[in-house]
């Protein structure tokens, strides 16, 4: 393989601009994250200390190897919701290492109201299990919280992939012999209680911990019985008599080291074999990218660039260098793994939707994971597009992508509008693990071309009325739309609606996409069978 | 050579034992050793050719018993017994028992051993003849002027028993305020350790010195000198560190000393080993402190200075034999210190130590003398004294003797129970040590500095060493997969 | 990760840190890059960059003895896990010896005021025809004991009280 060759100029006024644009794009995106996973009032500190429990991602660091690192997913979910209340949608998700074994950790957060689950958190939860089973990732579970927030009660209960998914999900992932250990550190109420219980093995900390079905307040209100919640469902309860859970602890740091020890006990997988090779550094420095990544969406830079600042030496074996030149498609190694990319530069075409198509089977059939940097506004459009067969070409790369079998996993590092966003698999592609840049937006189309759809749309009526618009009118369409597409369309929207697995600091897509992969790796591939292909 | 006896039956345990075996191997004489069950399966019971065990649930008593002691070198053969420190050594009664029943004791003669053995009588002894004494004032003279007439000394004053010795049985005063309680505390105690409970008072001397002089006399009228040797390094009135020569002696003080000692022996008629205990004072002026009718703990000094064999001297004297060295014989050839290595912990005030020994490293250099009474699994109790070996150095001069000492005990190990050897390091380094300003209250005086605390150094890769050899350990930062290793700690 | 160095009363936690070509180790937040050799017969050398260091060795179960710049040390290996149990039982539950079922007191060990060790013997009592000895659970003194031999109990019933006696601060 072949190093590629970068032709950015660092001390070009363009690189200097976007540099400090983007440097700005993180830091404002640090301190979201920041504030998200520890900003609590002071009052629900002060609680958490009278109760002795610890903050959530303080029992994580306990958990986790020490010396390893951890990947949490979606911190910024529910940012732009709720009033902003739901900090990270109050829940913590994240592939880490514990006693030597990849686990996906989903941890409610007890210091936002009680940790009671927003309509979003239950989506987080769903998804993180859905990771655990997509990935075949044992999880442990870190439950503390109040049950489903009943004033949002109809977003959450009663759809098909809310509330009652997340136990479906943990059956059918104990069904696959996928390990789950929960570790209770206060109350699993009501639907809740279900967690530890459908667990393979649970821990319980005395005094906090409490699994019931119906709480104390509902218990009295249904049958007259009035008892507290540690005599209804409390550890001694629970490990002595019922059998709902396994192990008591009287600490949480004791709970916290017996759920290592447990971990401990899990079998190691067989991972999914791939080609691998020692690790070096991208040649080129990740923090170019910053200068890379323009200010403006519409202006376009050569996507090669970004390839060459996170994988392995900068290396780049390219496929059809010449032929469907808006689409790169090569091999490349992420931290000694080989994986297939498929990148943006420009508007897909007859000829790069099947050069992807093909690439993408290439990558089936040789066990290699696929990566997609997007950055893509859409297909081609016009009567010779449509001629030469955009629309089969265009289903050609979503057949091949659907019936993929190797692991994918997608950045959206600009751009993500309409069809380009199925085609390079969006989140509804089943890319096992999905991020995104600060800078990143995403829409059906961009703002500007919505509000000129409907401005044309309107200025066509009138006309068929013979009547024409005013500039002030055109205004009165166009704003409104303009501002709720530039609201939809941010990664901060993006991220809240858990549109994605996170936004990332460009840099650290590099350690980002390792991990995922590696975890992505627990679960094996199978061998691909494609739909029909319309030729 | 002619074997002077055929077999010698060992009253003692420990690393005398051990030594006091050797010579004998090394004369061609049989051994036999007498240890109660504890003691079977030691180091001296092994060197030993033959090992009788001793009846008796107290293990002490059974080493005091001097009628089994004897009954017992009977059955075994033994035509002699070598009582070594301590216990039976200078029991007077016991020198007697053994020659009433036809065996040599290796000693002094009994008369000898209880006029010493009574400090109140060896000094009257010193001063009568013509020899320097301390001022002492003793309670049977009159116990009923006897406070008043302790209280001239001024303080401090250190009351004594007159049956003790060796450094036992020795208490400070140093107020009026303490002088009764004190007083009756040092009879209840001489009664009950020495089964006399006469007392004596001198005044203490801080800052003094310890010199003693080994004596060697036959039965024939030949008396000599075998150097001196410096004891100050005391705890608690027991030696902990002793050198010889003594540094710091002008000749004359050195070749008064030796009159006065050999003086003292000759007047006394004494005949076999013994040593001459003198006290020092600050001004260089020197008076007559006890004699030990005895082989001392720490004779091997004299030993690797001089190149003669104590204990052989001992054998060949009560043997009959007439003195094969003559003064002029005897001539120091370098430097050599002693240092007694204690299950004790420096760091609990010194309190005495027991476990079980996991492991003994010993650094073997020539010029490296070890008398060791343990070995791997020794049991150590708080039985028998808490001395568990002697190691000595040997130097062209008192500087390599120095260097060579503490790179000894530096090197030194004892795994399972705690000892004073990092201590005892400590304290031959010291500036005031390598200086020879020595005197009795040394250790007192520079505790602060002598204290030995492994630094943060130390200790990191202390816990290092366990952790990298811990399999647990091990195996759990080895679990972790080749990809999170290589990222390392790493946070989105 | 829940290994723990104590050496005296001072504990100290050991974690790996991953580089690229080997672990180093943090030791009380100090990261050191060291090397253990094992020469045989105990005998280790560590080393640390320049410095090299010979270290003698002896594991006696969770108790190391070491030789180590001319001090012998004594280093226990403890689980951080055995050790929070231990604490919490000696805390929570030490202090009371109850009845895993109903059944009579065959034999009473002790006596009031005793004091007594993590697994002394206290009560042999009798149910179903099968003797059973309890033990204690904690080091403490013996401060009640509600049952006589021959008396008969319930399930639960607390057959003896042990009291913690009063920590000056020390381990």
């Amino acid at each position: 393989m072949r190093r590629i060759e970068s032709r950015i100029d660092t001390r070009s006024d363009a690189y200097r601009t976007f540099d400090k644009v983007n440097r700005t794009r993180v830091a404002e995106f640090r301190e979201k994250q920041e504030a998200a996973r520890f900003a609590r009032r002071e009052r629900d500190v002060q609680r958490m200390k009278r109760l002795n429990k610890l903050p959530v991602r303080q029992r994580i660091e306990l958990l986790l190897d020490p010396g390893t690192p951890f990947l949490e997913l979606s911190s910024l979910a529910a940012c732009t919701e709720y009033d902003g209340d739901s900090k990270s949608a109050s829940t913590v998700v994240g592939v880490g290492v514990v006693s030597g074994r990849e686990v996906l950790i989903r941890a409610d957060d007890p210091s936002i109201k009680g940790g009671a689950w927003y309509p979003l958190s239950v989506k987080k939860n769903v998804r993180a299990l859905d990771i655990a089973i997509e990935n075949h990732l044992p999880v442990v579970h870190m439950c503390d919280s109040a049950g489903g927030f009943l004033p949002l009660q109809a977003e959450f209960f009663a759809d098909r992939y809310v509330a009652g998914r997340m136990y479906r999900n943990q059956a059918i992932l104990s069904g696959m012999q996928v390990h789950q250990l929960s570790l209770v550190f206060g109350h699993c109420t009501a639907g809740g209680a279900y967690i530890p219980a459908l667990s393979d093995y649970s821990v319980i900390v005395r005094g906090n911990g409490g699994i019931f079905l119906g709480g104390p307040p509902l218990v009295k209100a249904a049958t007259g019985e009035i008892i507290d919640a540690n005599s209804l469902g409390g550890a001694d309860v629970h490990t002595q008599i019922s059998g709902v859970a396994d192990y008591p602890a009287d600490s949480e740091e004791e709970a916290i080291l017996l759920g290592r020890e447990i971990v401990e006990q899990w079998p190691r997988p067989e991972k999914a074999r791939i080609e691998l090779r020692e690790p070096e550094p991208p040649w080129y420095a990740p923090e170019e990218l910053y200068g890379i990544i323009p200010d403006d969406i519409k202006v376009q830079f050569d996507v090669r660039e970004v390839i060459a600042r996170i994988f392995d030496g900068s290396l780049f074996h390219e496929y059809q260098e010449d032929y469907g030149t808006t689409l790169i498609c090569g091999y490349a190694w992420l931290w000694g793994m080989k994986v297939g990319i498929l990148a943006n530069n420009g508007v897909l075409f007859n000829d790069s939707a099947l050069k992807g198509a093909h690439f993408m089977q290439l990558c089936n059939h040789s066990h290699c994971p696929m990566v997609f940097l997007q950055n893509i506004t859409g297909y081609m459009v016009g009567s010779d597009a449509e001629a030469r067969g955009i629309c089969k070409d265009g289903s050609k790369m979503i057949t091949t992508l659907s019936c993929s079998t190797v692991p994918k996993l997608t950045v959206m590092v600009n751009g993500s509008f309409g069809a380009g966003n199925y085609g390079m698999c969006g989140r509804a592609y089943d890319p096992r693990f999905l991020f995104t840049w600060p800078n990143h937006q995403i829409a059906v189309m961009g703002a500007e071309q919505a509000a000129n759809t409907l401005v044309e749309v309107k200025m066509r009526q009138f006309e068929r009325e013979g009547r024409s618009l005013s500039q002030s009118e055109i205004e009165a369409i166009r704003n409104p739309v303009l501002q709720e597409y530039q609201r939809t369309a941010s990664a901060y929207y993006s991220t809240s609606q858990l549109w994605d697995d996170g936004i990332i600091d460009p840099v650290d897509t590099r350690n980002t996409l390792a991990i995922a992969l590696s975890a992505a790796l627990n679960a094996p591939i199978a061998r691909p069978q494609y739909g029909v292909l319309r030729l | 050579m002619n074997s002077l006896f055929d077999k010698v039956l060992i009253a003692n345990r420990g690393e005398i034992a051990v030594r006091i075996t050797r010579t004998l191997r090394r004369l061609g004489i049989r051994s036999v050793l007498a240890a109660v069950s504890e003691e079977l399966d030691t180091p001296a019971a092994q060197a030993a050719d033959e090992v009788v065990q001793l009846e008796g649930c107290d293990a002490v008593a059974a080493y005091l018993d001097a009628d089994q002691m004897i009954r017992t070198a009977q059955a075994a053969g033994a035509g002699a017994i070598h009582p070594g420190y301590g216990f039976l050594a200078e029991n007077a009664d016991f020198a007697e028992a053994v020659t009433a029943a036809g065996l040599t004791f290796i000693g002094p003669s009994a008369s000898v051993i209880r006029l010493m053995g009574d400090k109140i009588n060896s000094q009257a002894f010193a001063r009568q003849h013509g020899f320097s004494g301390a001022t002492l004032e003793a309670e049977e003279d009159d116990p009923a002027t006897f406070a008043d007439r302790v209280r001239k000394f001024g303080f401090p004053l250190v009351i004594k028993a007159a049956a003790g010795g060796g450094g036992r049985g020795m208490q400070i005063v140093r107020s009026e305020a303490e002088l009764t309680g004190a007083l009756s505390l040092a009879r209840s105690e001489a009664q009950r350790f020495f089964g006399d409970g006469r007392v004596y008072v001198e005044r203490y001397i801080e800052r003094s010195r310890h010199i003693e002089v080994q004596i060697l006399a036959d039965r024939h009228g030949n008396c000599i000198h075998v150097l001196e040797r410096e004891c100050s390094i005391q705890r608690r009135f027991q030696k902990l560190i002793e050198e010889c020569p003594a540094p710091g002696l002008p000749p004359e003080t050195r070749d008064a000393l030796y009159q006065e000692a050999v003086g003292i022996a000759r007047a006394a008629a004494y005949e076999g080993a013994g040593t001459i205990e003198f006290l020092f004072g600050p001004d260089g002026s020197f008076s007559f402190l006890e004699m030990n009718t005895r082989l001392q703990v720490e004779h091997p000094v004299t030993e690797l200075v001089t190149g003669i064999d104590l204990v052989e001297q001992q054998l060949r004297v009560a043997a009959g034999e007439r003195l094969s060295i003559t003064q002029e014989d005897v001539s120091a050839n370098g430097h050599a210190i002693e240092c007694r290595v204690c299950a004790e912990d420096p760091e609990n005030d010194f309190a005495p130590a027991t476990g079980r020994v996991r492991r003994v490293r010993l650094p073997d250099p020539d010029y490296v003398r070890i008398d060791s009474g343990i070995d791997d699994g020794s049991q150590v109790t708080t039985l028998f004294d808490s001395m568990l070996m002697k190691l000595c150095a040997h130097g062209q001069d008192r500087m390599e003797a120095i260097d060579r000492m503490q790179s000894a005990l530096i090197n030194t190990a004892v795994l399972g129970v705690k000892t004073n050897t990092r201590y005892l390091a400590g304290v031959v380094d010291h500036q005031a040590f390598r200086h020879g300003e020595l005197h009795t209250g040394f250790l007192r005086e520079h505790a602060d500095e002598l204290r030995q605390v492994p630094d943060t150094d130390t200790i990191h890769a202390a816990v290092l060493a366990v952790a990298l050899s811990d399999r647990s350990f091990l195996e759990a930062i080895n679990a972790a997969p080749a990809l999170h290793r290589a990222i390392g700690h790493w946070r989105n | 990760m829940g290994y723990e160095f104590r050496v005296g009363e001072q504990v100290h936690c050991v974690e790996p840190v991953y580089c690229q070509d080997k672990i180093e180790f943090k030791v009380d937040g100090e990261v050191h890059r060291v090397d253990l050799e094992s020469l045989g017969s105990g005998e280790y050398r560590l080393t640390s960059g320049c410095q090299s260091r010979s270290i003698l060795m002896h594991r006696d179960g969770d108790r190391v003895f070491l030789h180590i710049d001319g001090f012998d040390l004594e280093i226990d290996c403890e689980n951080r896990l055995d050790r929070l149990r231990k604490e919490a039982r000696a805390a929570h539950h030490g202090g009371e010896i109850t009845a895993p079922m109903p059944g009579v007191v065959v034999a009473v060990r002790v006596e009031v005021g005793e004091s007594v060790s993590d697994g002394d013997p206290l009560i042999v009592i009798e149910s179903m025809k099968l003797q059973t000895e309890l033990a204690a659970t904690i080091a403490g003194v013996v401060s009640e004991l509600p049952f006589v031999e021959g008396d008969n109990f319930e399930k639960g019933a607390v057959l003896a009280r042990l009291e913690v006696p009063e920590q000056d601060g020390q381990k």
